[in-house]
């Protein structure tokens, strides 16, 4: 009965519950309709971050928790085959049994070594109340999935470097000028999805100038002022080429933010390290006014010189920025157009109205603070970060804001909850920015104090110094591990609400990794290429069935940073419905085994301190919790007495204090400095390199150097001609990750939409080959991997390139409707220690393959 | 490419197909449009051709063939349209908006035709010879016969006219917008049922039309094709779409239906026919028997192309 | 008296389809029923291109041809503007369909599921549509009527690109965008008078 024609007297209950969505990483506050037990809409909540919005997938989420084929009951595998398309012989099992299995195998895995155990999530939600449990576990291995592999890496170590904190976030509000590297942000894609939605309309309209790289014309592109097609993986050339011109023609840069802010003053010998203080080992910069040398932080830094030789005792110095002058001419936009295929004149042109919009000097008032204002910003993602250089690729770029002072200031790209009221950057070693000590989502690990030595992870994140994590490389070190010097194997691997063998790296080879490992628990709501490989299937609770017992805080959620002069917000996720079947929230499972296994109290020891209980909400380790009494204590710690479990069901969410704009745009309230002279890459690869030489291992150091540099990808440099076409995966607003290909109402608009299921060629391209629109095409990578599918022709692409978006081409799902429809961009890409950015651990994206016509889209053969 | 699962359950021409804003085929109306529109307009003409100008096309159980044949052929194409209809039990609703909708209309003087028509007819009902029901006031051309004849037949000039007239109605759809359309189904309708006159005469049911009568047939397709173009080249200059529908017609997915069905056995093989018929004494009433029921096919074919190849034009 | 409409401004859309499944969401529509769909066009060659996101729905036009055509009179307007149908009353001809310009109404020969015949909890509890009728967007005046609630589509969208209020007053925000962006109306030839304008 339709609750629009139900009688009055039918209508046992119709009440709106909040809570937070969970159809992508944003976690949107929400508001559930619930009639008589079922959920019949979802809306926003008018509170940061999504301010009333939801996108389409938020609103598709009933029908992912009420598809009929979730996993409901726990499933021991009985066939010990295993592989994709294997049928793992499920049989069903009760908790009590299956939590007596985990006991055992987790049990025995951590009295012999904790390290065995890894665990691998996406549940951004539940990180805060699973990283207690790895940590009393004893466990250094828990790994995101896809998001390591393509995404982050280019991004995180950058933030940290230049803003202390995880991610960094663009100021639209006051930007005159954004240019975008192959990313979506602000039209319904990435992080902040909801609110930067608006925030980017509403600044396109104001009249801020967007411009997008990115080699497919995707929706940011089309609504864009102005699309710059090009080629993939040569963004690094296009920005050092940006770079020359602001720095060698037009003398357009922050000459006062390089002196304060940055490295560029501190002098350099011929080695490219710093020249140092033989007393105190501090870096030293020329003193221009008294014409000397001394550390950087007794000179004026006004004074300190950005360019000329100096002779020092003997060795020759420069100042970082020298050489970086030095440098760019090697990258003029002349030299970088056919390495990218834009034109020279195209690279000046936005280089100059960059360089101008910044309007380097002008300030500007907010919240009674006069702060620079610098209203350019240029910002990446993952199109730019997952390139076996990609590193260089998105410090290019970042570097961009750098010349002109677009750092931590209105306008410019800011950090990302990196400062709150007690906590912000500080100087570590040799002056450089670090993220001070308080309460954070996320340890750098590195900074500028690594020292690569044998690998302790699984992940041998050891020998990647300067990234923030190795996930790409976690597989490849189950499989190769020892030769790097790891000494133990895993023995348990827990998988939830992840699906790495569809979203990672090969299949193939993701699948012999699995198979190193003796025992595999998978948590998941849906049946996909992952569960098929688990021992143990426990059946996860929707979002929409849960309560994260953890109040989530904006100052450190990497996804949600708080908006300047308005008041923050804390929120959770609230059950709206019972569990479906036996489902069961992956994170009350792990605190049950934790009780069995003997290690409870230490989770609520360091739950304690983690999670900022205070006084009579401390939790006492000799008791037990439910999650509501762990939500009701986190929450009236953080928000007040007044705003606990209670509250919180009512409301969902809690305002806090305002943000002020000394807290958003922290740059000139501190002197930590940024490196534009990326002198501690040396280091790291000389440490990189002597560890590898002593294992005889050969590996690509050819990234730790101090200047940015472009070299092709190693599918650019592909031989044979043959394979002429690069094949470029974008992101949708309608689909994410790889569970929504579960959910009919998304994969019907996808199948509508006529782009996403199909594979996109340029038209004139596709005129040369002879290939209409709408015929099949099979692919072919180099390797020998093929595919078919149909073709779209379509101007919006560069003329080398093909596109196939998302995680799409499944190949075991629960079974609704087009679930498995689409190309696996994934398959298409080698999975190889020699694929990997050696510096950020991402994998190269970057395949090309050749083409041929299969059959007309009149049916006949070709 | 997509969509089969609900192909069939679920019509509409903008969401059924890609999401883009481009012509559209329609995809609500087909063969048992074509079909309807068919019967009507031969059935009406077949009544006309009676009344106006003693048609009768022969007799049987004392009734015109013309009579049995209209009432029949428009009793048919009824049903299937009823048929067609997504509730077919609701289809006695459909007399509610005359004001506005030509459907409304037409089924007005569908009922009109069926009861008058069916009542005039049955005073000449003939059984064993016997005329037992001549004496009813409205038989033949009693005063009231008369006014029978007459609202029959102006109801009959509406059924033949009204399907090309909810086509022309729609704005959407560049090619149906059009008078030509109604103009069509007319001169169609009317060399449908003229063709069968003498397709009756050649099996022996009803006598060889008066040769008056060859020179109106030959008009009558002359007409139907001078329409069809006209209308062609209208559609081409007047509206994208329309050119669009055009193409689809001659070149497109409706080719054979257009230039086969709709140009060839609609009219250039019934006026070859007739040409050859005229050179040909011997067998001229077999080839104008063939004219008619190649006519009939033709007249079909003209109807289902148009439909088929009526497009919506993008309206954003 | 109010006359309801609504302005899109296309230079806002994104192309993020949330207002095509909201409306779907709050209406209980059947599998392959979409009330308000968006449209891509793509304009240029290669690399000036530009892809258009063109949000629709039923424009609740002030002469609706529908209204018009349907013989059972099964589509009506009420005094503010918005135009329904009736299911019990039709009897699906699709004259509707064959009428309206804007792709607005379906014809659903055989209303189901998602996931085939067993219907999900959410679609037991919204899915009204009857089999054999034409049905379309109704500014969910459920919404309106019960709560002077703004329609689903409307809500949801993340860049405001959809606002919705009364034509007939000068001052409201759709008249004020409308004149001071220049709003056109959708095949303004035809003269349907729709209530839905976009902005460019």
């Amino acid at each position: 009965m339709a609750i629009q024609s139900m009688r009055r007297e039918e209508v046992v209950e119709d009440v709106w519950l909040p809570t937070t969505c969970d159809m992508c990483f944003n976690r949107c506050n929400i508001r559930v309709r619930r009639v008589n037990g079922v959920v019949v809409k979802i809306e926003g909540l008018d509170a940061p971050p999504n301010n009333g919005k939801t996108c389409a997938k938020g609103n598709a989420a009933v029908m992912s928790l009420y598809n009929p084929n979730r996993v409901t009951t726990p499933l021991v595998r009985t066939n010990p085959k295993k592989g994709i398309g294997v049928d793992p012989g499920w049989r069903e099992i009760s908790w009590e049994k299956a939590m007596e299995l985990m006991t055992e195998k987790v049990g025995a895995a951590r009295a012999k070594d904790p390290r065995t155990i890894a665990l691998a999530t996406f549940d951004t939600t539940s990180q805060q109340s699973l990283r207690p449990w790895m940590a009393a576990l004893g466990s250094p291995n828990q790994t995101t999935i896809s998001a390591g592999f393509f995404c982050g890496n280019g991004v995180h170590p950058i933030a940290f470097a230049m803003t202390g904190a995880f991610d960094v976030h663009y100021d639209i509000e006051r930007c005159n000028f954004f240019l975008m590297f192959g990313t979506s942000w602000g039209f319904v894609n990435q992080r902040e999805a909801m609110g930067v939605a608006q925030e980017m309309a509403d600044a396109r309209m104001r009249g801020m100038k967007l411009v997008v790289v990115d080699p497919i014309c995707t929706n940011s592109a089309s609504q864009a002022d102005e699309w710059i097609p090009i080629r993939p993986g040569t963004d690094t050339a296009f920005c050092l080429a940006m770079q020359h011109v602001l720095v060698n023609e037009l003398g357009l840069y922050d000459a006062e933010f390089l002196r304060r802010y940055t490295n560029a003053p501190y002098l350099t010998g011929p080695d490219g390290h710093y020249v140092r203080d033989p007393r105190e080992g501090k870096p030293l910069v020329w003193d221009a006014r008294n014409s000397r040398a001394a550390a950087f932080d007794v000179v004026e830094p006004l004074d300190c010189a950005l360019e000329g030789t100096f002779q020092l005792e003997g060795i020759q110095a420069k100042p970082g920025f020298q050489l970086i002058k030095e440098h760019l001419p090697k990258w003029t936009p002349e030299k970088v157009a056919d390495i990218t295929t834009v034109r020279a004149a195209t690279i000046r042109r936005l280089a100059t109205e960059f360089g101008e919009a910044a309007s380097i000097g002008s300030k500007i008032i907010l919240d009674g603070y006069e702060l620079p204002h610098r209203p350019a910003a240029a910002s990446w993602y993952r199109g730019t970060s997952a390139h076996k250089h990609g590193l260089h690729s998105c410090m290019s770029i970042a570097h961009l804001n750098v010349l002109v002072g677009a750092i931590d200031v209105p306008g410019g790209m800011c950090h990302s909850g990196g400062t709150g009221p007690t906590w912000g950057p500080v100087e570590g070693p040799d002056g450089l920015l670090v993220q001070g000590p308080g309460p954070r989502s996320r340890k750098a690990p590195h900074s500028y104090d690594f020292q690569v030595r044998k690998p302790e992870t699984l992940e041998l994140v050891e020998l990647f110094p300067l990234a923030i994590y190795a996930r790409a490389m976690l597989w490849l070190g189950v499989l190769y591990g020892e030769k790097f010097g790891l000494d133990y194997k895993p023995e348990v691997l827990i998988v939830c609400r992840s699906n790495p063998l569809a979203t990672s790296g090969d299949p193939e080879i993701m699948g012999e990794a699995f198979r190193q490992i003796p025992f595999i628990i998978s948590m998941s709501v849906f049946q996909d290429e992952t569960t098929q490989f688990a021992d143990l299937l426990l059946p996860d609770t929707h979002a929409l069935e849960r309560l994260v017992p953890l109040v989530s805080k904006p100052y450190v959620d990497g996804n949600s940073p708080p908006q300047a002069c308005q008041p923050v917000t804390y929120r959770t996720q609230l059950p709206v419905v019972k569990a479906q079947g036996q489902a069961r929230y992956w994170i009350e499972v792990l605190y049950e085994l934790a009780d069995r296994l003997g290690f409870r109290q230490d989770i609520y020891s360091i739950l304690n301190t983690d999670a900022n209980l205070k006084g009579p909400h401390r939790l006492d380790p000799e008791r037990k919790y439910t999650f509501e009494e762990i939500f009701d204590r986190s929450a009236k710690s953080s928000c007040g007495d007044e705003h606990g479990l209670e509250y919180f069901k009512r409301v969902g969410y809690c305002r806090g204090a305002k943000y002020s704009a000394r807290e958003a745009f922290p740059r000139v309230f501190h002197k930590a400095r940024v490196p534009l002279y990326l002198e501690h890459f040396l280091t790291a690869g000389e440490q990189v390199r002597s560890y590898m030489d002593s294992r005889g291992i050969d590996w690509d150091t050819s990234d730790y150097v101090p200047l940015i540099h472009w070299q092709p990808c190693p599918a650019a440099s592909q031989a044979n001609k043959e394979y002429d076409l690069y094949v470029v995966n974008q992101k949708l607003p309608i689909l994410t990750f790889s569970f929504t290909a579960e959910n009919p109402w998304l994969t019907e608009i996808a199948d509508h939409s006529g782009k996403v299921y199909t594979v996109a060629m340029n038209s004139a391209t596709a005129q040369r080959k002879g290939i209409n629109d709408t015929d099949m095409i099979e692919l072919e990578t180099p390797s020998g991997y093929r595919v078919q599918a149909v073709v779209r022709l379509t101007q919006g692409i560069h003329p080398e390139c093909l596109s196939v978006p998302g995680i799409l081409g499944r190949r075991v799902t629960s079974g609704a409707p087009r679930s498995k429809k689409g190309v696996h961009y994934n398959s298409l890409l080698r999975y190889d220690v020699d694929r990997l950015d050696t510096v950020s651990c991402a994998l190269d994206a970057c395949v090309k393959v050749k083409v041929r016509k299969v059959k007309s889209a009149n049916g006949r053969r070709a | 490419m997509h969509h089969e699962a609900f192909a069939g359950s679920v019509r509409n021409p903008f969401t059924s197909g890609r999401w883009i804003m481009e012509p559209k085929p329609q995809n609500i109306w087909g063969k048992s449009h074509a079909t309807w529109f068919t019967c009507m307009g031969v059935g009406a003409a077949l009544f006309l051709n009676r009344v106006l100008f003693d048609l009768e096309l022969g007799k049987v159980l004392g009734i015109t063939v013309a009579e049995w044949l209209s009432l029949v052929v428009i009793g048919v194409g009824g049903l299937i349209l009823i048929a067609d209809l997504g509730k077919p039990l609701h289809f006695w609703k459909a007399y509610r908006n005359p004001l506005t909708s030509w459907i409304s209309v037409g089924f007005i003087a569908d009922i009109v035709f069926c009861v008058l028509a069916g009542l005039w007819a049955i005073p000449s009902l003939e059984l064993g010879g016997v005329n037992a029901l001549g004496w009813l006031p409205w038989a033949g051309n009693k005063p009231l016969g008369l006014l029978f004849q007459f609202l029959a037949g102006t109801a009959c000039l509406i059924i033949i006219m009204y399907p090309g007239l909810v086509l022309a109605s729609s704005g959407s759809i560049p090619l149906w917008n059009s008078a030509l359309v109604p103009l069509q189904y007319l001169a169609f309708g009317f060399n449908s049922a003229l063709g069968l006159a003498y397709l009756s005469a050649r099996v022996g049911v009803g006598p060889i039309p008066s040769p008056v009568w060859l020179p109106v047939l030959v008009f009558l397709y002359g007409i139907g094709l001078l329409f069809l173009l006209l209308h062609l080249l209208e559609s081409w200059y007047r509206h994208e779409t329309g050119r669009f529908s055009v193409l689809r017609l001659i070149h497109g997915d409706v080719r054979n239906q257009f230039v086969f069905g709709a140009l060839g056995l609609g009219v250039i093989v019934p006026l070859a026919l007739i040409i050859a018929s005229a050179f040909n004494s011997s067998s001229s009433l077999t080839l104008l028997a063939i004219t008619g029921l190649v006519g009939v096919a033709g007249n079909w074919f003209s109807k289902l192309a148009i439909i088929r190849a009526g497009t919506y034009a993008p309206f954003l | 008296m109010k006359r309801w409409g609504m302005v899109i401004d296309l230079a806002r859309c994104v192309g993020c389809y949330a207002c095509t499944v909201a409306c779907k969401e709050e209406n209980g529509t059947a599998a392959g029923v979409w009330w308000a769909p968006v449209y891509e066009k793509e304009v240029g060659t290669y690399p000036t291109v530009k892809r258009m996101f063109l949000p629709t729905l039923c424009c609740h036009c002030k002469d609706a041809p529908c209204l018009k055509a349907c013989p059972t009179g099964a589509i009506t307007k009420r005094e503010d503007g918005i135009v329904l149908i009736d299911e019990d009353t039709c009897c699906g001809t699709r004259a509707c369909v064959a009428a309206c310009p804007y792709g607005a109404i379906t014809f659903v020969e055989r209303a189901q599921g998602e996931f085939g015949k067993e219907l999900t909890p959410h679609e037991k509890a919204t899915m009204k549509m009857k089999s054999g009728v034409a049905q379309k967007c109704t500014f969910n005046v459920h919404r309106i009527d019960e709560a002077n609630y703004e329609p689903a589509c409307v809500q949801t969208c993340p860049t405001k690109c959809r606002i919705f209020g009364d034509l007939n007053d000068p001052e409201s925000e759709v008249s004020t965008l409308i004149r001071n962006r220049n709003g056109q109306q959708p095949r303004a030839e035809l003269g349907t008078d729709p209530s839905v304008w976009y902005l460019r």
